[in-house]
């Protein structure tokens, strides 16, 4: 179920009353119909798949009970491979064999298994789990409640990825708790909601035809391929994190705050500050559960550009069981240890001070993050080196896939993403989840006047455009 | 806290009444814009919105002015069979078809149709979501898609005419209503209105190419479009509406030519309309056989009458049909 559909506001709207109910019985009843609502939600399209949630997370939870007694770094090594081998048959069979038939010479059919909604998120959620388990950075509690925390419907499908101590405290006083806080959850819900209909939908057929044409081994005009490279940028920014501020909404509607996932990742200083703002819970996930068990910068430069470089190629391949996204990790591993290189230099850090050194690292920055993203978005290589070809080279291409009123489009996004504040700050949600205290979270504060009535207007927008019925599914579905 | 409360309800009210203040700006826009007037806009909201129980289907020789009282005339230039399933799907699946006279005409299955775009898709025919019974067409898919860039186009032109200070007059789109009085005033008073003042050789050369373009396609007996035409009589009949088959008037010239031409199929689909109509048991009305003089004055060309004659013409269709 899309959020972006009639279909999810008929469900909202009924599961709010319901959990309203269910929360006047007891906490537990709460919980309860919380997790049979999820359920629904999660098996709307494909019913079979709550049976791996369900198993998957029972599992996680047997060893979790083991672990709090033992310590053991064997189970724990279980528990982790028990997660990726899930996530492995699920995502990566195909890309498996295909390699294997390429290396080996070989003729295996490939397996087609389709990869149910949410498997990687919430492998990454659960192997967290158990880490902080180990480490006793937090008390297992009973099943009830993990399992509320793994199918929490607003983050279940395509994050913000929590963690399971900053979700147990919240649980024991979730509910729908006023009518003021749902309204608050709404408004951030329909600003979101405007960012993914109004917007990342507008975008993707410039980017669609673009590829389409590239993929097919044409060649775009120089003026197209920049348009559909700076459109994907903006597409894939509003396209995920409206999903992440849609369940930040929803989220709240029962009294639970998610991290926040997208922090103005364009207005980055540097490609460093760039992944503390970008796709945060994840990268925050890779630095606290890969790169410190790594070793992080401890030893020295050269183990701390090796290690950067494992985890960015972990990113790349999380994203999708494809060597392109293996080279895309591999960009920003590379861009990022030199970054942290440069940054130790006195000469470098000097120069960056002035505002016209600052902006240079900026526009350095985003280059990088723009031309990896021609890696991200092309199915294959040769689309990718045709893309990158078309920008740099200028070639007289007689086929035009962007039109004149869609570059102005994306210029108008483009100055929108760079001069008006994010949809954080709108709602003065805290955006750095190391400064919330997850106890208890302070939350979304009551909205502004005036920012309820842009809500409004946004939802009616955003409805007129749903009535289309040509919404896209939102693109982190598909990792 | 009390303050805090009645903060909150004023929010609350901020918010209701900017959204039914902006629904409404929405419907209002897309029921009064200029920029909603072209034909198929206005096409697409009749079939929203008609009493079609009684109704005659076909294409721009039906077209969209009713000619038979309490019938609603749905055509549109061009339509074709799989827009006439689609169409009687989307008027008859909650309504009951009481009657209803359907074209029964070469042109259904002319290969003038190859390559043209559709406007009666399912997207487009999908009725507007209703609230509180009221049908909103800014809900209906057609309006939709196009709202949010007539409505920047309408804001373009506003910030054009603000900036050029009135430099010169914008001319508007004529309301439909005025256009269809003023081209029937005009059909009724200029003598040189009907088929018949046109030049003969110029008739005749324009009729030639209408008889080519209309001739029905190769094996069209098997073509998907006549599958459509099928289908949409049976899911008529299944309805249980009393359908008539009604073959369109052409001028003498246009009936002689097209014996003539090369690999004529007009005889042939003479042949199986008859044969369709005896096996679902329907009366098919050839336009021959209405005691009606088809003379070239009562054309506007070669296959449409004048309003006039239409006019005329439609009542005895109603008649021969279901009076008899």
């Amino acid at each position: 179920m899309l959020f972006s559909s009639y279909q999810f506001f008929a469900f909202l709207s009924t599961t709010i009353v319901v959990l309203a109910l269910a929360g006047r019985l007891s906490q537990r009843f709460f919980l309860l119909t919380m997790i049979v609502c999820s359920l629904v939600f999660y098996g709307w399209l494909r019913a079979d798949y709550t049976l791996i949630l369900i198993g998957s997370a029972g599992v996680n939870f047997a060893i979790a009970t083991r672990l709090e007694q033992s310590r053991s770094k064997t189970l724990f090594g279980c528990g982790i491979a028990f997660n990726l081998l899930l996530l492995g048959v699920f995502k990566y069979a195909d890309f498996a064999v295909a390699n294997g038939n390429i290396l080996f010479g070989v003729d295996w059919a490939l397996p087609h298994i389709v990869l149910p909604l949410a498997l990687s998120f919430i492998t990454f959620e659960q192997i967290s789990f158990l880490s902080d388990i180990r480490s006793k950075k937090v008390a297992r509690g009973d099943f009830l409640r993990y399992f509320a925390f793994i199918t929490f419907f607003p983050k279940l499908i395509a994050g913000p990825i929590i963690r399971y101590r900053e979700l147990l405290p919240q649980l024991g006083r979730a509910g729908v708790n006023s009518a003021e806080q749902v309204f608050t959850g709404l408004c951030v819900f329909c600003f979101a909601l405007f960012k993914k209909v109004m917007i990342a939908d507008r975008l993707a057929p410039v980017v669609d035809q673009t590829v389409s044409n590239l993929q097919s081994g044409g060649m775009a005009s120089q003026a197209d391929a920049i348009s559909a490279l700076l459109a994907y940028s903006l597409q894939i920014f509003f396209d995920f994190s409206a999903y992440s501020e849609m369940a930040i909404g929803i989220a709240w509607m029962f009294g639970i705050q998610l991290p926040v996932n997208f922090n103005s990742p364009y207005k980055a200083s540097s490609l460093i500050d760039f992944w503390r703002r970008w796709h945060i819970t994840l990268s925050s996930f890779l630095r606290d559960y890969v790169y410190f068990p790594l070793g992080g910068s401890r030893d020295g430069l050269l183990r701390t550009s090796i290690n950067l470089l494992i985890v960015m190629l972990v990113g790349g391949i999380w994203h999708g069981a494809a060597w392109t996204f293996v080279a895309w990790g591999f960009v920003h591993g590379v861009a990022l240890v030199a970054a942290h290189g440069l940054h130790g230099i006195e000469f470098v850090q000097r120069s960056t001070d002035g505002w016209l050194g600052r902006t240079l690292v900026w526009a350095l920055s985003m280059s990088i993050v723009l031309f990896a993203w021609i890696l991200f978005r092309s199915p294959d290589f040769s689309t990718a080196q045709r893309w990158f070809l078309s920008i740099i080279i200028n070639n007289d291409v007689h086929i035009h896939t962007v039109a004149i009123p869609q570059r102005w489009f994306i210029l108008s996004v483009l100055l929108w993403v760079l001069c008006f504040p994010n949809i954080p700050r709108l709602f003065c949600i805290e955006a750095d989840r190391e400064n919330v205290d997850w106890n208890s979270p302070d939350g979304i504060p009551p909205v502004k006047l005036w920012v309820a009535a842009v809500a409004a207007i946004a939802l009616v927008m955003s409805i007129v455009v749903m009535a289309r019925e040509e919404t896209n599914a939102f693109i982190y579905f598909q990792f | 806290m009390r303050l805090s409360i009645s903060s909150f309800r004023l929010k609350l009210l901020v918010f209701v009444a900017v959204l039914i203040a902006s629904a409404a700006f929405l419907e209002v826009y897309c029921r009064f814009s200029n920029r909603f007037r072209d034909p198929s806009f206005s096409y697409l909201q009749r079939i929203a919105e008609v009493d079609a129980s009684k109704a005659v289907l076909g294409d721009s020789h039906v077209g969209d002015t009713s000619y038979i009282p309490h019938y609603a005339f749905l055509g549109q230039p061009g339509q074709q069979p799989g827009e006439l399933l689609l169409l009687v799907r989307s008027l008859y699946m909650h309504r009951r078809p009481e009657r209803v006279i359907v074209e029964a005409s070469p042109q259904w299955f002319g290969e003038y149709h190859a390559g043209r775009r559709p406007l009666l898709t399912l997207t487009s025919l999908a009725p507007p979501k209703s609230l509180f019974g009221v049908r909103l067409l800014a809900l209906s898919g057609p309006y939709s898609g196009a709202l949010f860039d007539n409505l920047w186009a309408d804001l373009r032109s506003v910030v054009a005419a603000i900036l050029t200070a009135a430099a010169h007059a914008n001319v508007p789109r004529p309301v439909p209503e005025a256009l269809k009085r003023i081209k029937r005033e005009w059909e009724e008073s200029a003598s040189n209105s009907t088929w018949s003042q046109f030049p003969l050789e110029k008739r005749q050369v324009l009729t030639t190419g209408r008889v080519y373009e209309q001739n029905p396609i190769d094996r069209f007996e098997m073509s998907e479009p006549l599958h459509a035409f099928e289908n949409a009589i049976t899911f008529l009949i299944a309805n249980g509406a009393e359908v008539c088959l009604f073959r369109t008037p052409v001028s003498t010239d246009y009936l002689r030519i097209a014996s003539q031409i090369t690999d004529s199929r007009y005889a042939a689909f003479d042949t199986y309309i008859a044969g369709f109509a005896a096996s679902k048991e329907l009366k098919f009305i050839d336009f021959r056989s209405l005691s009606f003089s088809f003379d070239d004055s009562k054309f506007i060309n070669a296959d449409h009458l004048t309003s006039t004659a239409a006019d005329a013409m439609w009542p005895l269709v109603a008649n021969a049909c279901f009076q008899s």
